[in-house]
């Protein structure tokens, strides 16, 4: 017997050396995490992140807009939407998207990526510290590349003019919020104890 | 002393306790583990409450309004929701519609109602299925990413029209703000283990 503690209330609660099943806290009926036969998230978190980089691709080629000016229909695409905002000038709001759209969704899936492969290397403490601190970056920063989502949603709200301006959203809004949905997914179906896992050597 | 568990690595440690507002961090991984609660309930009412007033405000009254060419154009929050479903973008309305009003407002609703449940004296153990669900439910609220994403939209449509704020938007701003500072001031968790209401003394 060892004891567990409760992930819930807390409770120090006493467990058999192996569990063959899913063992719950007799206090509040939670599922003592520790004492589960492991479960290995790494697959579905490939999964998710797989399924995350192969969208990321028309979701950046495929227009996020598609407008119609004077009668003149044209579509933007998220690149070509920041390329506009710099080249009037607008560095901050252009940033701010850059960094949303585009440097966040890939620091995520290149991020849990190398976590996952690295897991079963790590040696130090350090190694593991530093790992434990991107995986906190990588799931905090998450919601921030809705933002282009959310620009979608009041432009084409805002610009219905009959045919002197209307905006619709393009195909390629719907895959780039399925990116963000996934990378959000997988953020939380990586397990960070896994970081942790492997008996430490001496510090 | 309590003992506890580090969500993050899984480390079991022992606790002291904590003055209200100090942290503590787990000894191996460095993540929070846990937060000195104020263990009154007060202060995060009142901003979870003024976050909910704000919240039916900023999506009952105009958010933003366009010029453009002699038409005036003025929309609210759950116009976009409707304009991206009238696109046929479902997928993409109920994303915006529950990341940006529903389960924002959903989030605050069940904390306020938690939160005078445990005022009225309902054991905290009662009220578990609940929190466990506002933490399920948590990361899928934007109130602030929204924001910027109207600061953003804003700007762009500035340079093709004269785009004037309307109130919804102050008082989006406003619910964003208490949104952020009562929920982030409660310790739900907390509360729900130690929250003993005050017996009035006659």
């Amino acid at each position: 017997m060892k004891r567990v503690i409760c992930p819930q209330c807390g409770d120090a609660c006493g467990a058999p050396e192996e569990a063959r099943k899913q063992l719950l806290c007799p206090g509040c009926k939670a599922p003592l995490t520790e004492n589960s036969p492991p479960q290995d998230s790494t697959s579905r978190v490939w999964a998710l992140l797989i399924a995350a980089a192969i969208l990321y691709v028309p979701a950046n080629l495929l227009p996020i807009f598609d407008m119609e000016l004077v009668g003149r229909p044209s579509s933007d695409t998220i690149l070509g939407g920041i390329a506009a905002l710099f080249a009037s000038g607008m560095w901050f709001v252009g940033g701010i998207v850059f960094l949303a759209s585009i440097v966040i969704p890939l620091l995520k899936i290149l991020g849990l990526s190398f976590l996952l492969i690295s897991t079963s290397r790590l040696g130090g403490v350090e190694a593991r510290l530093a790992s434990t601190r991107l995986y906190r970056a990588i799931e905090s920063i998450g919601p921030w590349s809705m933002i282009d989502v959310f620009v979608v949603s009041l432009t084409i709200s805002l610009v219905q003019f009959g045919r002197l301006a209307s905006f619709s959203a393009g195909p390629g809004a719907a895959c780039f919020a399925v990116v963000v949905v996934l990378t959000i997914m997988a953020a939380r179906s990586f397990d960070p104890h896994t970081l942790w896992a492997i008996p430490e050597e001496k510090r | 002393m309590d003992v506890i568990r580090c969500e993050v690595c899984g480390a079991t440690q022992s606790l002291p306790s904590l003055e209200p507002r100090r942290r503590a961090f787990c000894y191996r991984c460095k993540s929070e583990v846990a937060r000195g609660a104020t263990l009154s309930l007060d202060a995060p009412l009142a901003l979870c409450l003024a976050a909910l007033i704000f919240w039916v405000l900023a999506n009952s009254i105009p958010f933003i309004t366009l010029q453009y060419g002699g038409i005036t154009q003025t929309n609210r929050v759950f116009t976009g929701v409707s304009a991206l479903w009238m696109d046929r973008q479902f997928f993409l309305s109920v994303l915006v519609g529950m990341t940006s009003i529903a389960i924002p407002g959903l989030q605050l609703t069940l904390a306020c109602g938690l939160m005078l449940a445990l005022k009225q004296g309902i054991s905290g153990d009662k009220l578990r299925p609940l929190s466990r669900f506002l933490a399920f439910i948590a990361p899928g609220s934007m109130p602030g990413v929204y924001l910027v994403g109207a600061f953003v939209a804003a700007v762009k449509l500035s340079q093709l029209a004269t785009l004037t704020p309307g109130p919804g938007l102050y008082c989006f701003g406003a619910f964003a703000l208490f949104w952020v500072l009562g929920l982030g001031s409660l310790d739900l968790e907390a509360a729900i283990k130690d929250f003993r209401p005050r017996r009035s003394v006659r």
